[in-house]
């Protein structure tokens, strides 16, 4: 079947954000004309009145959002029944066209996770997954405790031994079946416990699709995480199964505690009906928890809480469960939707951008709008995420990265802007306190940039923000009522992921840029530059790699978790495209697979070797996707390479192959 | 239907119909600087017009009607800036992927129309005969066509 394959082509077809916003610019400006022209012909004086009121408007824009706290005891409003439910979402629908609800779907995938920890790294000798956090463990399609690699390949989840490099074994695989329609999506293990979380699809493909319906059908798809017992790791044994409604959004583990979130939106179409005709236990959030039973069970109405001013129509769906015993599930309900999470040991934030516009008093003017992050702040507590706090700042948030807790603190950097125009940007930092009320800020910087990258490492905060070059901020966050700019580096290009190397050193990876003859900035290959913060007043960039051309691209630049770092080991490697510029814009596929750097202060990046499961010769003729490097882990002295349909192993000294492993792959569809 | 803010409205239009636009427009005229101007024109009628669309449906339909117009005049126009002509310089994350887009593309415009349509869109054969306001017979007979030679070009071919 290859229908889904062209959907899937079509979808990774994303329209730019630049034309989008010039777009929108052209058509909301237009219009501003044809109100200029009326209101002159109308009447001179009302025209200079609209100006004499327009401006003061303008300028009275309450910019500095301070912090606004939703609920003073840590209680939210209750849905309590579904008239309630009804009347807000008849209310959302009555706005129309839900602006973002994509973004909570799609947008934080990518971005869930991160690492300190890598620092202190030193005593087992095989990699884990970069995570942002040290003790909370992130998610990723490959894990390893050191004699054994886990893997998810396509739809199955194989289980490897790698204690013997040289000689490779698949001791056991998890397929699932077509009718259960489950994806594994990532996974965690801990102990003797393999946990994996996966989505369910209600089949979208399905040709019945639009037949004779008349709304869209209703997204049904589920997050399930499933967690088996690995003692015998030739034949693992489902132990418990979580399931909840919506998409995956992210997911942690702390000890032996797993969190994950999924999103379900709401179709707020089917509110334009009369309440007597919708069935108020269609919209129950559902769930099943086998340590309660095996059959589907529902929230009901009371126990859902709802954030006041997300106007969502989705539902943010918290499962938390410890995956040692067989206590029933946390399974929370709150409506309004998540985009980014971040988790510390303690406490899990979950954030939402919303975009708030100005009314239209102004004549039309300026579409201006107010861009706020709320912020959701649940404390973990065996298993249990308990709703504590909200809070906004000002701007939007990035990623799970422009966010930290230190101390009780909480510091996040956001880029605020007022319209569409990019020009109106500027680069803000907030320090919050525990009732997530602002505490210390930084604001205005880089006006007209917007940020590509956030790292906190101890008590300062580097940011990378980009219009044409990229500046490094340094910020130090030691006084948390008064955080300070130390100091600030321009270069070419920018980093959109930081990793901290050392104390004093930072690894950026990014992009290259170019001027091209009409005066635009366009990429050019990637860039891994080494960033030395010794003197955090004067940054320098001590070294750069620039790797491939045009049309260059490798998951790090959207997903940490697709680094391996070590500096015990001094391996960076990433799985990467490698494309040249060929006449005319085109370019052309030169390779894929890993690539393999060493890092020292003295003599900077040194390549050492590529490692490919498939040769190029005929740029995307060859690209074989089941032999494309994913990720790259260590044990002992050994890399492992990982494509859906080959492992190989790699002695890390002699670069030499050591070993390989073929995945058999049942035929799509 | 009444909007608090038309500017918003537009905002949120082009927020939601973008990709669509865009991808139709791609698969219409072969060029992203072409698809560009498409697109552009598209939100730009929409501006100009704000039809009373009845439901969700018909707005969807509205555009892509639109889109599909404009692409047309596009493609006869002289101005026409760049040629049509498409290879390889959008990547696909997988082969097969990059293969069904490309052979899909390679089709003639009457055909890959219908194609897009009818697996990406999720349209219906009649549905399609009113969008594209040609007889139901007609675009059953370009659809099998559009298969028939799918199958030449990629093994299995487009169920």
């Amino acid at each position: 079947m290859k229908k889904k394959e062209y959907v899937d082509a079509v979808n990774e077809i994303k329209v730019d954000r630049d034309l989008k916003e010039r777009t929108i610019n052209k058509i909301t400006q237009n219009k501003k004309h044809k109100n200029i022209y009326s209101i002159l012909a109308s009447s001179i004086i009302v025209f200079v009145i609209g100006i004499s009121i327009a401006i003061p408007m303008i300028n009275n824009k309450n910019k500095v959002t301070p912090i606004e706290i939703v609920e003073q005891n840590n209680g939210l409003p209750k849905l309590e029944n579904f008239e309630n439910l009804y009347n807000i979402m008849k209310n959302q629908n009555s706005e129309l066209y839900e602006t973002n609800k994509d973004i909570a779907f799609t947008d934080s995938v990518t971005s869930s996770a991160t690492s300190e920890s890598t620092l202190e790294k030193s005593e087992a000798d095989y990699s884990t997954t970069n995570t942002q956090v040290e003790g909370v463990d992130e998610a990723d399609i490959v894990k390893t405790d050191g004699r054994y690699i886990y893997y998810i390949s396509s739809k199955k989840v194989v289980i490897v031994n790698a204690e013997n490099s040289s000689d490779l074994k698949i001791l056991s695989e998890i397929s699932y079946s077509k009718e259960e329609k489950l994806n594994p999506r990532e996974l965690y293990i801990y102990n003797n416990k393999l946990i994996v979380i996966g989505q369910k699809e209600n089949n979208y493909y399905d040709d019945l699709m639009m037949v004779d319906s008349i709304y869209p059908i209703q997204n049904d798809s589920r997050t399930t995480a499933k967690v088996y017992n690995i003692e015998d790791k030739t034949n693992p044994k489902l132990d418990r199964e979580v399931e909840i409604e919506g998409s995956y959004l992210s997911s942690r583990m702390i000890g032996d505690n797993i969190y994950f979130i999924a999103n379900k939106y709401i179709y707020t179409y089917l509110f334009k009906d009369d309440i007597a005709e919708l069935d108020e236990e269609m919209f129950k959030p559902k769930y099943i928890d086998t340590a309660i039973g095996n059959e589907e069970k529902c929230l009901q109405y009371n126990d859902i809480c709802y954030f006041p001013e997300s106007e969502d129509t989705s539902y943010l769906n918290i499962a938390g469960f410890n995956v040692n015993n067989n206590e029933k599930a946390n399974i929370d309900t709150y409506l309004g939707a998540g985009s980014d999470i971040y988790s510390s040991q303690n406490n899990l934030y979950i954030t939402r951008v919303k975009y708030e516009y100005e009314d239209e008093r102004v004549y039309g003017y300026y579409n201006n709008y107010d861009v706020n992050t709320y912020i959701y702040k649940f404390k973990l507590e065996n298993s249990k995420a308990i709703y504590e706090k909200a809070g906004s700042v000002p701007g939007r948030v990035l990623n799970q990265f422009s966010m930290d807790e230190k101390n009780g603190y909480f510091r996040i950097a956001t880029t605020d802007s007022q319209n569409w125009n990019s020009k109106t940007n500027t680069n803000n930092l907030y320090v919050l306190n525990e009732n997530l009320e602002t505490i210390g800020k930084i604001e205005n910087l880089a006006k007209g940039e917007k940020i590509y990258s956030v790292r906190f490492i101890g008590n300062r905060a580097y940011m990378v923000t980009f219009v044409e070059t990229d500046p490094l901020f340094v910020i130090d966050l030691s006084n948390p009522n008064n955080p300070i700019v130390l100091g600030e580096l321009k270069i070419p290009g920018y980093s959109k992921y930081l990793h901290p190397y050392d104390e004093n050193h930072i690894i950026g990876f990014g992009e290259n840029t170019k001027t091209n003859q009409y005066g635009g900035v366009v990429t050019d290959g990637m860039k891994m530059a080494l960033f030395d913060v010794t003197n955090p007043n004067s940054p320098k960039e001590l070294y750069s790699v620039d790797i491939g051309e045009k049309g260059t691209y490798s998951e790090i630049l959207n997903n940490h978790k697709a680094l391996l770092f070590s500096k015990e080991k001094n391996i960076i490697a990433f799985p990467i495209s490698i494309s040249e510029e060929e006449e005319n814009y085109r370019t052309k596929l030169k390779f894929q697979g890993a690539i393999v750097y060493g890092l020292d202060l003295d003599n900077g990046f040194k390549l050492k070797g590529k490692i490919a499961h498939m040769q190029i010769t005929d740029g995307y003729r060859d690209y074989d996707y089941t032999k494309a490097v994913e990720r790259i882990i260590y044990i002992n002295d050994s890399l492992f390479t990982l494509s859906e349909g080959l492992i190989k192993s790699t002695d890390m000294n002699t670069m030499q192959e050591s070993g390989s492993l073929e995945i058999k792959l049942e035929d799509n569809e | 239907m009444e909007y608090i803010d038309k500017n918003r409205y537009l905002e949120r239009m082009v927020e939601k119909y973008s990709d669509m636009i865009y991808r139709l427009a791609l698969v219409r005229t072969k060029s992203k600087e072409n698809s560009e101007d498409v697109y552009q024109e598209v939100f730009l009628r929409l501006a100009k017009k704000l039809p009373e669309f009845e439901n969700e449906e018909h707005e969807k339909a509205w555009l892509i009607r639109v889109t599909i117009n404009c692409s047309k005049n596009l493609l006869n126009s002289k101005y026409l800036k760049y040629k049509s002509e498409m290879k390889e310089n959008i990547t696909f994350e997988t082969k097969e992927r990059h293969d069904i887009y490309y052979a899909v593309q390679e089709l003639p415009l009457k055909y890959r129309t219908i194609i897009h349509l009818y697996y990406y869109e999720n349209y219906k054969i009649n549905e399609i005969s009113k969008i594209l306001k040609t007889n139901e017979n007609t675009i059953k007979t370009r659809l099998a066509r559009a298969r028939e030679k799918l199958k030449e070009k990629i093994e299995g071919g487009i169920e």
